[in-house]
C-alpha cells in the first residue's frame, strides 16, 4: 500500500520513539502514584501522522508493555520501601485506565490513518479515471483506444506487461499489447477457452500468482521474462463483456489495482461500445454510399437506355415516313411495270407468231428444196437418156463414115457432140449436187494407194498443162503414209475438179498438187495455182452452187459453177474439210483435209433424217446432216439394260473422245451435234446421263439444259455441262450436276464419268421398320420413304425375322416393345444366328433406358433414339447416315477386308508397267510400291533401253506394256527424246506415259506434255498421287 | 507511339507469363494480352509489388504464391442463368433434341465458381433429363472448382439469380434448390451428385469424353485466335455428330478455323450444332 | 496540339454516360466517312438488354458504325460501340477484346477499361474524350491517356447534362482541356485531317 502513503518523516518516528523512551524513563523514575505513563499518549498521538495503520497499535502495545513493566518495577520498590502512602489498588486502576485510554487512542489513530489512506486512494482512483478519460477522449479507432487504455493501465498500475482483447462476435480479438513477448499472447480466444475465456464468461477478474507457462511474458531487448503475477480483468458493460484486460506484474497484485480497474471498467466499456457504434455507423455510411453509387450507376444506365429508346422512337418515326414515301413511289413504279409487262406480253405473242410463221416458212422452204432436189435428180436422169443417144448419133454423124456429108455438116455434127458433152457434164454436176442434197450419194470406202491416185491425176492433167504451157507439179511429202481409206472415186472427183479449175484459171506459171500429213494422222491435199485468184468477197460465196465467178469469168472460162460446191460437199462426206486461201491476181490454194481412215460403212443411209424436226435455223441442212454422218454412235445397237450417255457436242473430234471414253467405261453413247437433236434424242432414248456442250450451232446448250429440266420425263437425268466459257453458275443453277471448262483433261472426264456412274449405281436403299403401332408405322414410312429409299415394315418380331431371312436391308429401325418379343431378345437372336442378315440397327423407343439396358443395346446398335418432339428429325438423320455410310464407319472386319482389297488394287493387278529410271533408289521404291499392288514391272535405265523394252514387249501380246513411268533426266537418251520416239510409232500412240520430273517449273512440265507424256508428276514422288495417276491413265 | 515504360511493362508481362508457365505449367501466354495485363495489374497492386518483375520474383520464390495469383488470372464473373434467353433457347430448342438420347454427357468448360453448372443442372432437372445426364465441370483453377463444388453464393446475388431463372422459363422456384444461413445460399447437394469436377485446361489438355452438349460461355473471349481455334477444335472432337455447343453472347465461331464444322443452330444465342457428316 | 508520330496507328476513345446520346449526336455525325482513325465509344448501358447505339448512329453518321466484336481488327473510319455487359478492350495488336471481368465503378462496360488498354496500345497516338455523366468512371483512364502522351479532352462541365464525370476527369487529369461539344468535334477533325 505504498501507493497512497507519503513517506513518514523520520523525525516523526524519532519523536515517537524518543517520546516513548522519555515517558518510560520518566515513568521509571517517577514514583508510584505519579501518572507519568499518561504521557504514553503522546507517541500514540504522534503516530496519527504516520501512514501505517498498525503503527498506533504497535506504539500502544509498546506503551502498554512499558506501563506494565514500570508498574511491576514500581510495585517491587514500593513493597521494598514499604511506603504505604500509595494505594496499590488505585495505582493498578489508574494504570489500567491508562492502558485502556492508550488503546482507545491507538484505535482512533488506526481509524484516522485508515480514513486518511482511503481518502488518498479515492483521490488516486479519481485521478486515474480522470487521466484515462482524457486519454480516451475524442474519436478513436478501436485499436487506438486499445493502445491508450492499455498504456494507461499498465503505467498507472505499474504492471510489467499487458494485453487487451476486444469482443468480436462470439470471440475476443487481440487488439493491443504492451511490452509483451511475441507469441506469448493468443491472437484471439473464445468464451470459456482458458482463463481469459473463463474470465470473459464469468465476468469476474482472476488473479494468478506464480503464473504457469503459456501466459503472457514480458519482452524486452534483453529477452523475455515471466511476470510472477497475472491479473485478468473482463470489462463488462450492462452485463456483456466487451473487452478483456490481461496484466502481468512482478509484484503481487494489490486490491487497489483491482479497485482501479473496477472504477475505470465502465469508462472503458462505454468507450469501447461507442467506438464500435461509430465503426458500425461508418460501415453503414460507406455501404449506403456504395449502394447509392451503385444505384446512381444503374439509374444512369437506365437513363441512357431511355435516351436510346427515345432516339430509336424518333428514328423509327423518320424511317416510317420515309417508308411511306417509298411505298407510294413503289406503287407508282408497280403500275408502270405492269404496263410494261403487258406491253412485253404483247411483244412476246407477236414474236411467237412471227417465229411460228418463220418456222412454217422454213419448213416450206425445206420441202420445196427437197422437191427441187428430187426433181433435179429425176430430171437429169430423164435428160441423160435422150442426151446419150443424141451424143452417140452426133458422134456417128461427125465420123461421116459413109462420106456423104459436107465438111460443113461434119463440123455441125462435131459442134452438136461437143455441146452435148458440155450439157452432159452440166447434167452430171447437177445430178451429183442434187444427189448430195437429197441424200442419195453413196460413199464406198476402200484402201486407196496414194501413188496410184497421184499417178492417175498426173496422167490426166499433164497434157492439159502442157497445152497451156503450164508447169504441173505433183509433190508427195515423204512422211505421208502410203495409203488411206476413203472413197477413191469421190476423192478423185474432188481433186480433178480442183486441178481442172486451177488449170482453167491459170494463164501462166504453175499448178501444184501437194500431199502431206496433217494433224497427226490425217491427209492434206493442196492444190495451188498461180492464176487469177479470188477476191475476198467471192471467197465467201464461191462454194455456193451455181456460182460462176463474175459474169465475165464464166464467159471466158466456161463451166457449170457447180464443181466447187460439189467438191466441198463430197469432202465433207468423206469426213474432211475443204479450205481456200487466195489473193486476187496471185493465185489460189485449195486444201482438202481428209482423215486417214474414213468410216463409211454406213454409207449414206442416215445421211438424211426425214423425221428430224425442222429447224428454225435450217439454212445448213446438209452440213448438219453431214456432221451426224461423221460421228456414228450406238443408237442402232442399244442394248436395253445398258447405261447410255448422250453426248451433245458439235466439235466432232471432242465428241469422238467422249464417245471412246464412254465406251471404255462401259457406257453406250449417243451423239447429238445440235440443240434440237439433243432434245429429240434425250426424249426418245431417255439416256442415263448427258454430257452437254454449251456452244452449239443452233442454240445454247443452256437452253437444252433448261428444257431438259422443264420436262418431267427428262428432269431426273443428270446433266454434266462442258464449255469453253464459264457459265458454271448458271448451269448449276439450272440443275446441272457438274461443270467442266474446256479444254478438258482426260482425267477430269474420267472423274465425271465415275461420278455419273456412282449416281447410277446407287441402287434403291431398303430400310426395315420394326414397329407394332400402325399409326407410327405409317408416319415412319412417310418419313423415311423417298425416291431412293424403300421402307418396309414388320409389326412383330416374327415378321422381322422373316423379312431378314428373305432379303437384306441397309438399315433397320427397331422399336423395343413388340407384341411377341422384346427388342432385346430379338437383337440377341439376330446376333446369335447366322441365318439372318443383320443390318445396322437404330433403336427407336418410347421409353427411357436404364444405363444397363443402354449398355446392352450398345452391343448391337450404334444409335439409340428416344422418341420425342425432335426424334423424327434425328431418326431421319441417322438413317440417312447409315444409308450413305463411308468406309470408316464399317465394322472392323469389313474395313480390313476393304483395306486388303484396296491394297491389291484391281485397277493395277496383273498390269505391266515399264519404269524408265536411272536412280536405283527410286527404282527400288517404285518396285516395292507397285509390286505390292500386283503390278508386273519392267525396268529400263535410259531411253534406249525403254524403247528396246517396248519393242521386245510388242512381240509377245502377253507381255504388252500397259503404261510407262518415264524419268526425264536419264543418261544416254533422256525421257523427252524417248517419249518423242515412242509417239512416232503408230502402235504406241495411245500408250499412256507418265513423266517423272524433278523440276517444278511449269515450263518443264509443259515440255513433258509436248514431248508426248499424258501426265507428269513432280519429284519427290507422292505415293498416293502417283498411284492415283497410274489408276487414271491405266487403260481398262 | 508507346512510351518506353509501356514497352518495358510488356516485356515484363511476357516474362512473367513465361515464368508462370515454366514453373507451374499454367499457360496464359496465348490469352488476350489486354485482359491478362489488367488482371495482373490488379494482382500486382494486391501483392504490393511495384512491377511485374517483382511479381515474377514473388511468383517464382514464394511457395504458395501461384495459388494466390491464379484467382486473379482466371477470375470469372458470372451469374446463374446469365443471359436468360440463352437458357430459354437451350430449354426450348436444344433440350427436345437431347431428349432423344438414352444417356447424355454435358461439358461445362471453364465452370469457374459453378453458376453455369448449377443453372444447367436445375434446367435439366426441370426438364426431366438430369437422371440420365453426367455433367463435366472443368476449370484450370482448382480453387474455383472447390467453390463450384461447394455451391455457396452470397445471399444478395440470389435476387438476380431468381429473376434470371424466371426469365429463362424456369418451371419451378429457384428457392426449391437452396437453403440459406449466415448470409449465404447453399445449393442442394443433389444438384451436383451427377457432376464430375475436374482440373482441365483448354490450352494444353485433350478431349476426355464424347458429349452431346458443351457450354463454354465467355471463356473464348480471353483467348487469342490460335487458342480459340484449339479450344473449339477440342469441342468439335468431343461432340457427337449433331451435338450442341453454346458460347457467350459476344463470342462467335465465325472467324474460327472450325467454322465449317458447325452450323448456327440459334444464331442469336450463339448455339451451334456440329455438322452431320460422318 | 500534340500529335503522334506519323506512321504509328492512332485512335479516338470516347466515354459518356447520362446524356450520352445527345452529346454523341453533336460529335459523331460531324466526323467524315473517311475519318482516318477508328473511334471507340463506351456508353454506360444496362447489362440486361442489347445496346441499340450502333443501329441508332449508323443511320446518321458518315463513318461506319458497329457494335464491337471480339477479336475484330480495328479499322480506321469506323465507330465501335461497346456491347452491353462486356468491357471493351484494345489489344496491343490493335484488335478488339471483350471481357466479362467484374464491373468497374459498377459499370460494365467501363470507360476506364477502354481508356487504359487503348492508352497502352496507342500511346501518344490516342485522343481520349470524356463527355457527360454522373459518376467518376473515365477519370483514371483519361489520366492514363495523358500520361502516355495522348490528348485528353473533356466536355466543359457547364454544358454537360451530367457534370460529375467531366468534373472528376478534369480534377484527376490536370492536362485535360475542357471544350464544348462543337469544339470537341472540331478538335477531332483538326487532329485527324483527311489526306
Amino acid at each position: 500500500m505504498i501507493r497512497f502513503e507519503d513517506k513518514t518523516p523520520p523525525a516523526l518516528f524519532v519523536g515517537v520513539w524518543l517520546s516513548t523512551v522519555a515517558v518510560a524513563i520518566a515513568d521509571y523514575y517517577a514514583p508510584m502514584g505519579v501518572a507519568i505513563f499518561i504521557l504514553y499518549m503522546v507517541p500514540v498521538v504522534l503516530t496519527f501522522f504516520t501512514w501505517r495503520r498498525m503503527i498506533p497499535f504497535i506504539i500502544a502495545g509498546v506503551g502498554t508493555a512499558l506501563i506494565a513493566m514500570d508498574y511491576f518495577m514500581a510495585a517491587e520498590v514500593l513493597v521494598a520501601s514499604e511506603t504505604q502512602n500509595i494505594d496499590i489498588q488505585i495505582a493498578q486502576w489508574n494504570r489500567g485506565f491508562g492502558v485502556i485510554t492508550l488503546w482507545m487512542l491507538a484505535g482512533i489513530g488506526h481509524l484516522f490513518i485508515r480514513n486518511r489512506l482511503m481518502a488518498r486512494m479515492e483521490a488516486w482512483l479519481q485521478a486515474g479515471e480522470t487521466k484515462l478519460a482524457s486519454m480516451i477522449s475524442g474519436e478513436q479507432r478501436l485499436d487506438e483506444l486499445g493502445d491508450n487504455v492499455l498504456k494507461f493501465v499498465v503505467e498507472y498500475l505499474d504492471a510489467q506487461a499487458g494485453a487487451i482483447f476486444m469482443a468480436d462476435g462470439g470471440r475476443y480479438q487481440r487488439c493491443s499489447v504492451y511490452a509483451v513477448a511475441a507469441g506469448s499472447v493468443p491472437e484471439n480466444f473464445e468464451l470459456e477457452h482458458g482463463l481469459l475465456g473463463q474470465a470473459a464468461k464469468d465476468g469476474r477478474h482472476f488473479v494468478v500468482n506464480d503464473v504457469p507457462d503459456g501466459y503472457l511474458s514480458v519482452g524486452s531487448s534483453l529477452g523475455e521474462s515471466k511476470p510472477r503475477h497475472l491479473l485478468i480483468k473482463p470489462i463488462s458493460l450492462e452485463g456483456s463483456v466487451n473487452a478483456v484486460l490481461e496484466l502481468g506484474f512482478f509484484k503481487p497484485v494489490k486490491d487497489s489495482d483491482v479497485a482501479l480497474l473496477k472504477s475505470v471498467e465502465s469508462l472503458i466499456g462505454v468507450a469501447v461500445r461507442s467506438v464500435k457504434y461509430r465503426m458500425r455507423l461508418q460501415e453503414l455510411l460507406e455501404e449506403t454510399q456504395r449502394q447509392s453509387e451503385e444505384v446512381q450507376a444503374q439509374s444512369e444506365e437506365l437513363r441512357v437506355s431511355n435516351e436510346e429508346l427515345e432516339e430509336q422512337g424518333r428514328a423509327l418515326r423518320e424511317s416510317q415516313s420515309r417508308l411511306e414515301l417509298q411505298q407510294a413511289e413503289l406503287e407508282q413504279i408497280n403500275t408502270q411495270l405492269e404496263e410494261q409487262t403487258q406491253f412485253l406480253e404483247r411483244q412476246k405473242n407477236d414474236l411467237l407468231e412471227a417465229k411460228s410463221d418463220a418456222e412454217r416458212q422454213a419448213r416450206e422452204v425445206e420441202i420445196a428444196s427437197r422437191y427441187k432436189s428430187d426433181f433435179l435428180a429425176n430430171m437429169s436422169h430423164e435428160l441423160r437418156t435422150p442426151l446419150n443417144s443424141s451424143l452417140i448419133l452426133a458422134k456417128l454423124l461427125a465420123e461421116n463414115a459413109s462420106g456423104n456429108l459436107t465438111p460443113e455438116q461434119v463440123k455441125y455434127a462435131t459442134t452438136i457432140e461437143s455441146a452435148g458433152n458440155d450439157l452432159l457434164t452440166l447434167i452430171n454436176d447437177v445430178l451429183d449436187l442434187s444427189k448430195i442434197e437429197a441424200g442419195h450419194m453413196e460413199i464406198v470406202t476402200e484402201p486407196v494407194s496414194l501413188k496410184q491416185l497421184v499417178g492417175g491425176l498426173q496422167n490426166t492433167f499433164e497434157p492439159v498443162a502442157g497445152q497451156k504451157g503450164l508447169d504441173l507439179r505433183i509433190e508427195v511429202d515423204p512422211e505421208t503414209p502410203r495409203s488411206l481409206v476413203t472413197d477413191p472415186q469421190r476423192l478423185e472427183q474432188i481433186l480433178k475438179n480442183l486441178l481442172s479449175n486451177a488449170l482453167k484459171f491459170t494463164e501462166r506459171g504453175s499448178v501444184t498438187l501437194r500431199v502431206s500429213t496433217h494433224a497427226g494422222s490425217g491427209f492434206a491435199f493442196q492444190v495451188t495455182d498461180t492464176g487469177i485468184g479470188i477476191t475476198e468477197d467471192q471467197q465467201r460465196i464461191i462454194f455456193d452452187p451455181f456460182f460462176q465467178g463474175d459474169g465475165t469469168t464464166a464467159r471466158k472460162y466456161g463451166g457449170t459453177g457447180l464443181g466447187l460446191s460439189i467438191s466441198r460437199n463430197l469432202v465433207r462426206m468423206l469426213g474432211g474439210e475443204l479450205k481456200l486461201t487466195s489473193e486476187l491476181g496471185k493465185g489460189s490454194e485449195f486444201t482438202v483435209l481428209l482423215p486417214a481412215e474414213h468410216d463409211g460403212s454406213k454409207g449414206g443411209e442416215d445421211f438424211y433424217v426425214p423425221e428430224r424436226p425442222i429447224q428454225s435455223n435450217s439454212s445448213q441442212p446438209v452440213s448438219v446432216s453431214y456432221q451426224r454422218k461423221g460421228t456414228p454412235d450406238d443408237r442402232e445397237h442399244l442394248t436395253g439394260d445398258s447405261r447410255v450417255i448422250l453426248t451433245v457436242e458439235d466439235d466432232i473430234s471432242f465428241a469422238r473422245i467422249v464417245y471412246d471414253l464412254a465406251r471404255e467405261m462401259d457406257f453406250q453413247c449417243l451423239i447429238a451435234t445440235t440443240a434440237e437433236e439433243a432434245l429429240v434424242l434425250a426424249q426418245q432414248y431417255l439416256p442415263s446421263a448427258i454430257v452437254l456442250d454449251v456452244g452449239l450451232p443452233d442454240n445454247s446448250g443452256l437452253l437444252v439444259l433448261e428444257r431438259l429440266k422443264a420436262d418431267s420425263r427428262t428432269r431426273h437425268i443428270p446433266v454434266h455441262v462442258v464449255s469453253a466459257s464459264d457459265y458454271s453458275k448458271t448451269a448449276l443453277a439450272l440443275g446441272a450436276v457438274g461443270y467442266m471448262l474446256k479444254p478438258v483433261k482426260r482425267e477430269h472426264l474420267i472423274e465425271t464419268f465415275r461420278k455419273l456412274e456412282t449416281r447410277l449405281s446407287q441402287k434403291m436403299r431398303r430400310v426395315l421398320v420394326v414397329e407394332d403401332d400402325p399409326v407410327q408405322v405409317e408416319a415412319m414410312r412417310d418419313l423415311l420413304g423417298s425416291r431412293d429409299v424403300e421402307a418396309i415394315c414388320a409389326q412383330t418380331a416374327a415378321e422381322c425375322l422373316e423379312q431378314l431371312e428373305r432379303s437384306t436391308f441397309d438399315c433397320m429401325v427397331l422399336d423395343l416393345s413388340l407384341p411377341d418379343a422384346s427388342g432385346f431378345s430379338l437383337l440377341e437372336k439376330l446376333s446369335a444366328e447366322d441365318t439372318y442378315s443383320f443390318p445396322p440397327v437404330i433403336v427407336y423407343t418410347g421409353r427411357q433406358l436404364t444405363p444397363d439396358e443402354e449398355q446392352k443395346l450398345r452391343r448391337y446398335s450404334k444409335s439409340i433414339i428416344i422418341k420425342g418432339a425432335k426424334s423424327p428429325e434425328r431418326l431421319l438423320d441417322e438413317v440417312t447416315l447409315f444409308l450413305h455410310q463411308v468406309v470408316s464407319d464399317l465394322p472392323l472386319e469389313k474395313q480390313k477386308m476393304l483395306e486388303k482389297s484396296n491394297n491389291r488394287d484391281a485397277a493395277l493387278e496383273g498390269r505391266r508397267i515399264l519404269i524408265a529410271e536411272d536412280d536405283v533408289r527410286n527404282v527400288y521404291a517404285l518396285t516395292s510400291l507397285l509390286e505390292g499392288r500386283g503390278v508386273k514391272l519392267q525396268i529400263a535405265r535410259n531411253g534406249h533401253e525403254a524403247l528396246a523394252a517396248l519393242d521386245e514387249a510388242a512381240k509377245d501380246p502377253e507381255k504388252m506394256v500397259n503404261l510407262v513411268l518415264m524419268d526425264i533426266m536419264m543418261p544416254e537418251m533422256d525421257g523427252l527424246t524417248a517419249m518423242r520416239e515412242i509417239r512416232k510409232r503408230r502402235e504406241w500412240q495411245k500408250l499412256p506415259i507418265i513423266a517423272l520430273t524433278a523440276k517444278a517449273m511449269k515450263s518443264d512440265q509443259e515440255q513433258c506434255i509436248q514431248a508426248g507424256a499424258n501426265d507428269y508428276l513432280a519429284k519427290p514422288l507422292d505415293v498416293d498421287k502417283l498411284l492415283s495417276l497410274i489408276r487414271v491413265w491405266m487403260p481398262r | 507511339m508507346k512510351n518506353s515504360t509501356t514497352e518495358t511493362e510488356e516485356i515484363e508481362l511476357q516474362l512473367l507469363l513465361e515464368a508462370i508457365y515454366r514453373k507451374y505449367q499454367y499457360d496464359f501466354r496465348d490469352y488476350s494480352p489486354a485482359s491478362i495485363k489488367r488482371r495482373l495489374m490488379q494482382a500486382k497492386d494486391h501483392f504490393g509489388c511495384s512491377s511485374f518483375s517483382q511479381l515474377q520474383h514473388q511468383a517464382l520464390h514464394e511457395p504458395d504464391s501461384i495459388s494466390r495469383l491464379l484467382p486473379f488470372l482466371t477470375v470469372q464473373v458470372s451469374d446463374m442463368f446469365r443471359d436468360p434467353s440463352y437458357f430459354r433457347s437451350l430449354r426450348e430448342k436444344v433440350i427436345p433434341h437431347l431428349k432423344t438420347y438414352p444417356s447424355l454427357k454435358v461439358w461445362i468448360a471453364g465452370c469457374s465458381a459453378g453458376e453455369e453448372l448449377y443453372s444447367l443442372a436445375i434446367l435439366f432437372r426441370e426438364e426431366g433429363l438430369e437422371s440420365r445426364t453426367i455433367f463435366y465441370a472443368t476449370d484450370i483453377n482448382s480453387a474455383a472448382l472447390e467453390k463450384a463444388e461447394a455451391g455457396v453464393y452470397d445471399l444478395d446475388r440470389l435476387a438476380l439469380f431468381t429473376e434470371n431463372h424466371r426469365r429463362s422459363g424456369g418451371k419451378s422456384s429457384l428457392s426449391d434448390y437452396y437453403s440459406t444461413g449466415y448470409g449465404r445460399a447453399i445449393f442442394d447437394k443433389s444438384l451436383r451428385q451427377r457432376t464430375v469436377f475436374s482440373d482441365h485446361s483448354l490450352v494444353s489438355d485433350a478431349v476426355f469424353a464424347e458429349t452431346q452438349l458443351i457450354s463454354c460461355r465467355n471463356v473464348l473471349i480471353y483467348f487469342n485466335r490460335d487458342l480459340q481455334d484449339r479450344a473449339v477444335g477440342l469441342f468439335n472432337e468431343s461432340l457427337v455428330r449433331k451435338g450442341f455447343l453454346g458460347i457467350g453472347s459476344k463470342e462467335s465461331l465465325r472467324f474460327s478455323a472450325h467454322a465449317d464444322d458447325f452450323t448456327e443452330f440459334d444464331r442469336e444465342e450463339r448455339i451451334y450444332q456440329k455438322r452431320g457428316e460422318a | 496540339m500534340k500529335t503522334g508520330s506519323d506512321d504509328s496507328p492512332r485512335a479516338v476513345v470516347i466515354g459518356a454516360s447520362v446524356g450520352a446520346i445527345d452529346a454523341l449526336t453533336s460529335i459523331l455525325p460531324l466526323l467524315p466517312a473517311e475519318f482516318p482513325a477508328p473511334v471507340l465509344v463506351v456508353v454506360h448501358v444496362p447489362a440486361d438488354r442489347k445496346s441499340m447505339l450502333a443501329d441508332l448512329f449508323n443511320d446518321r453518321c458518315g463513318m461506319r458504325v458497329k457494335e464491337a466484336e471480339d477479336k475484330e481488327i480495328i479499322e480506321a473510319g469506323t465507330v465501335y460501340f461497346a456491347p452491353s455487359d462486356y468491357h471493351l478492350l484494345v489489344e496491343p495488336d490493335f484488335s478488339i477484346s471483350l471481357s466479362s471481368d467484374e464491373p468497374v465503378h459498377y459499370s460494365r462496360p467501363a470507360i476506364d477499361v477502354l481508356f487504359e488498354t487503348a492508352a497502352d496500345a496507342y500511346g501518344d497516338g490516342l485522343v481520349g474524350v470524356i463527355l457527360t455523366g454522373a459518376n467518376r468512371d473515365g477519370a483514371n483512364g483519361l489520366r492514363q491517356v495523358a500520361d502516355e502522351g495522348g490528348l485528353a479532352l473533356v466536355q466543359a462541365p457547364y454544358t454537360a447534362e451530367g457534370q460529375t464525370m467531366p468534373n472528376s476527369a478534369l480534377a484527376t487529369c490536370a492536362t485535360a482541356r475542357a471544350l464544348t461539344l462543337p469544339q470537341i468535334a472540331e478538335a477531332l477533325n483538326q487532329e485527324f485531317p483527311i489526306h
